[in-house]
């Protein structure tokens, strides 16, 4: 396990977009909630690609190689995203870390880099816009709850456990 | 066929025969519809049961509040009055002489009146309001069919103007004050608070005769409106608040059965993004240039097919959401007079949906053009997505006149193609702030700047 | 013997498609072992189900006797090279390495050592995105090799090698043998093989075809069968049907002939009279062997 970890961790140093993403986002989230809804897109990025490049050229046929535990695999890429996104998240690095393992869960499901990012965007973006949108007060009340984005953190750590127990269902069981 | 003709029919082919682009294309329209319709059904209006909206002459929504001191007359007449003092309550007051079909609200009139700060003017049937000159002393002469407003600096003196309105026989004519409502809006993260603040207008009247002769009047106050008439000598005073025209809703009906839009226009970026993307990435972009060496055109081509496919996925989404969501909107409040009955063959309507649907498509092809540049999927999707949704986010939380700057200098501004009403302060949604020509310039500028951007790239770089 | 690769009755198919139909063999340690079949016939899914890539759907691969998913740390118990373009393009080549040895807990020096061995040292800190095929071959080989496995598995490992690379990487699996290691190497083009591979397992359609010696192969192939070269072909041909042989024309001058020894042929053709430029035994290529066995499996999807 702590293997594995070092291996994802060497992944994600080892190639400049995962520190420019980052960056970004640690940027935007220091100017709050605002900042963390604009710095969220890069963390959304960052961790679908973690996932998302390895069937895009292949390479998940080569980590599996190395690494036959697929479950270990999918926590360590975890553990690393989070990790990273926690560090440089300041003050919202709960939220950024939730949308993280939230991306990367779907990410891992849908095993396709543009269909993940347009699929967990769509859910944090949408949502809070239909919510604005619409005047049923008992529709607002549920969607502004349950929407990713302006879900309270017990909510949001409800998404990224499903998605990130889905993604690691899908890795674990679907042929590679 | 000529060279861009032959290579914009291989673009077209090559997007139609990837399966997963097809299936996204149509699910982009189901999306569509289908949040359309989710949205329509939970939005509930209660803007008719608004006693300052009332039907007007043609139906629509009017605001017929005002203090009116009036008698009954029928056939030709001639009233003359001059107002010798008018309160700054509001730069759009009014005070003046109005001949009106009965003193329901939403009823016919024609009225000669002066403000504060807009000169006199001649108004009629809530949308008529022209600017004839100054002066404070007023007369408004119905002669058979035609209504002619006189006015004067001095009482001797006059100049004269007909005034487009079509009134009965029989109308209560005299003197009339209004004022409008202060509006206040405060936007706070996520939030808007708009209030109304009324204001009271009043003005002196003296030399006033009805065919000459010194008239005896009564006072209503029509609709919402307040206030009262004191009469001292030959002076009248009258106060009035509330306003007389045009007061529709902000919501809007369009809008609101469009919004599903927005989940297609995220689908599109991402089919935009790969229809490039997934040249660069299996070196296929390679066989297309040896297939045809101007790259210039072979990004013109591209964006041409994926431009036009865009358009026509977004009309058939905008034109579906919208005759889907329209019934439910109906039974949800949204009907007449707040809201006229809105159909496909109405000229706005469908001009927003046209113009919706060429917002969609400089939407793909911006995403083409940032694909071509940065040659990466996730960046240009979460890019591009983000710089059209964050602003309508961020926008809800900001002043009204950041909103506004937001929705100029991004492309989000765009979706104000949703909109057929005129922009306005009135609605936390940015996209209210700017019209839907505005929006869709920025967005279409966006498109031209990266489609340059890339056309440069792409000359200059290796393949 | 510990490091055999052993597939038994593996069954796998990709919704209505059979892809693998009750395979069974062994690859030996001590030999290059050739894997070959033509496109589509199942090689690559085969190595990915005794990787436990893909699930099989009935038998079992494994290595060395245990299930590929169980083996504690995989690189050093396999190495295997299935594509070669399956590299981050924008990492560099050492940092490729690198992170593989991470994940088995491998020292850096294996990275330097695997890379003077494929001959990249010079390249190890460009990014990958710039490498041709061949010089992702050699990267993709170099991290087969990183855990110093007793098994080595390759996927058409000298597809997009230049000349000078296919020679190297004969020397290479032929070395790699001869240190007693399990080669097993796939290829669709027999050639690619001769020379190296000392045993072939040929599949077709997902089936097992040949499980053989390349020289029993060879024998196989060649049968009985005897050339003939002479400036009198139809008479030749004539006199020796009549006699009772099977005889085929394969040029203006050159026939084949099965069903008769070389020495009646001989006498034969002695107490006729007619004059023949040669007589040998049929010698047949690997090629032909190859096309031979897989003429009814070609099969494409």
């Amino acid at each position: 396990m702590i293997r594995a970890v070092r291996a994802e961790w060497t992944k994600v140093r080892t190639l400049p977009g995962a520190f420019w993403l980052l960056a970004a986002s640690a940027v935007a989230a220091a100017f709050g909630r605002t900042g963390a809804q604009i710095g969220q897109v890069a963390i959304v990025a960052l961790a679908v690609l973690a996932i998302g490049n390895e069937y895009a050229t292949g390479l998940i046929r080569l980590t599996l190689t190395a690494m036959p535990n697929r479950l270990a695999v999918f926590v360590s890429k975890l553990v690393v995203i989070a990790a990273l996104t926690a560090v440089t998240g300041t003050r919202q690095a709960l939220y950024l870390t939730l949308i993280a393992v939230y991306s990367l869960g779907l990410a891992a499901v849908l095993r396709d880099t543009a269909g993940a990012v347009t699929t967990v965007l769509a859910t944090l973006f949408v949502t809070p816009l239909l919510a604005r949108v619409i005047d049923d007060p008992e529709w607002q009340r549920r969607l502004t709850t349950f929407s990713p984005m302006t879900a309270s953190p017990g909510v949001l750590a409800g998404y990224a456990a499903v998605a990130a127990l889905a993604g690691a269902l899908c890795l674990r069981f679907r042929d590679a | 066929m000529t060279g861009f003709a032959r290579q914009v029919h291989a673009e077209w082919t090559k997007l139609r025969t990837v399966r997963r682009w097809v299936i996204a294309l149509g699910g982009a329209v189901i999306l569509s519809v289908l949040l359309s319709v989710f949205a329509a059904s939970a939005s509930r209006t209660d803007a008719n049961s608004d006693p300052r909206i009332v039907a007007g002459p043609d139906g629509g929504p009017v605001a017929d509040d005002v203090v009116f001191a009036h008698q009954r007359l029928t056939g030709d007449v001639t009233v003359t009055a001059h107002v010798v003092a008018q309160a700054d309550s509001h730069e759009w007051a009014a005070a003046g002489i109005m001949a009106k079909d009965g003193t329901t609200g939403g009823s016919r009139y024609a009225a000669i009146a002066v403000t504060p700060r807009h000169g006199t003017r001649l108004l009629a049937d809530f949308t008529h309001d022209e600017l004839a000159g100054s002066g404070s002393w007023l007369r408004l002469v119905r002669s058979g069919p035609t209504v002619t407003g006189f006015w004067s600096a001095d009482g001797r003196t006059w100049q004269q103007s007909g005034i487009p309105a079509r009134l009965p026989a029989t109308v209560e004519i005299g003197l009339f004050v209004t004022s409008p409502p202060r509006v206040v809006v405060e936007r706070g993260p996520g939030s808007t608070a708009m209030g109304e603040l009324r204001t009271e207008g009043r003005a002196v009247f003296d030399a006033v005769s009805i065919n000459g002769t010194t008239p005896r009047l009564r006072v209503t106050t029509v609709g919402t409106s307040e206030g009262m008439m004191s009469q001292s000598g030959g002076t009248a005073t009258v106060t009035g608040s509330g306003a007389m025209g045009p007061n529709p809703p902000p919501d809007d009906v369009v809008q609101v059965s469009l919004f599903g839009m927005l989940a297609g226009v995220l689908v599109l970026v991402a089919v935009g993004t790969l229809f490039l993307t997934s040249e660069t990435r299996r070196g296929l972009l390679r066989t297309t240039l040896t297939a045809n060496p101007h790259r210039g055109r072979v990004l013109a081509a591209k964006a041409v097919v994926l431009g036009g496919v865009a358009f026509g996925v977004a009309l058939a989404a905008g034109v579906t959401a919208f005759a889907a969501a329209q019934p439910l909107l109906r039974d949800r409040g949204w009907t007449p007079p707040a809201f006229p009955y809105a159909g496909l063959s109405d000229p706005p309507v469908w001009r927003a949906l046209l113009m919706t649907a060429a917002f969609a498509a400089a939407v793909a092809v911006f995403t083409l053009a940032v694909a071509t540049i940065t040659r990466h999927s996730a960046a240009t999707i979460a890019g591009v997505a983000a710089l059209l949704v964050l602003p309508l986010i961020v926008g809800s939380a900001v002043p009204h006149r950041a909103a506004q700057v937001l929705m100029l200098v991004t492309p989000a501004g765009g979706f104000a193609t949703q909109r057929v009403k005129p922009p306005t302060e009135a609605l936390v949604d940015p996209t209210a702030t700017v019209s839907g020509g505005w929006g869709l310039a920025v967005a279409v500028l966006y498109a031209a700047a990266a489609l340059a951007g890339a056309g440069y790239v792409l000359r200059r770089r290796d393949a | 013997m510990s490091s055999t690769i052993e597939v038994r009755g593996v069954h796998k198919r990709y919704g209505s498609t059979v892809a693998v139909d009750d395979l069974t063999f062994t690859v030996q340690p001590g030999r290059v072992t050739g894997f070959v079949g033509p496109n589509g016939s199942g090689k690559s899914t085969t190595m990915r189900l005794i990787l436990g890539l893909d699930a099989a759907d009935a038998g079992t691969a494994t290595i060395g006797g245990r299930p590929f998913r169980s083996l504690p740390l995989p690189l050093t118990g396999i190495g295997a090279l299935l594509d070669a373009s399956a590299v981050h393009p924008g990492r560099r080549a050492y940092d490729h390495l690198l992170w593989l040895a991470h994940s088995n807990g491998l020292p850096r020096r294996r990275i330097r050592e695997v890379l003077g061995l494929v001959g990249l040292d010079g390249v190890a800190g460009k990014r990958v995105g710039g490498f041709s095929l061949g010089m992702r071959q050699r990267l993709g080989i170099a991290a087969a090799m990183l855990g110093d496995p007793p098994v080595v598995m390759l996927d058409e490992p000298v597809n997009g090698l230049d000349p000078d690379g296919i020679v190297w990487f004969r020397d290479l699996a032929r070395r790699l043998a001869a240190e007693g290691r399990t080669v097993f190497v796939a290829s669709h083009l027999m050639g690619e093989l001769e020379g190296t591979a000392s045993h072939l397992i040929v599949i077709g359609r997902g089936r097992l075809i040949a499980d053989a010696a390349v020289a029993d192969l060879l024998d196989a192939a060649s049968g009985e069968r005897l050339e003939i070269r002479t400036a009198r072909r139809t008479e030749v041909m004539t006199m020796l049907a009549n006699a009772g042989a099977v005889v085929a024309a394969t040029g203006p001058d050159a026939l084949t002939v099965a069903g008769l020894g070389g020495e009646r042929v001989a006498r034969l053709l002695g107490d006729a009279g007619l004059e023949f430029a040669e007589l040998r035994r049929h010698r047949a290529t690997l090629e032909e062997a190859y096309m031979e066995l897989t003429r009814d499996a070609v099969t494409f999807r």
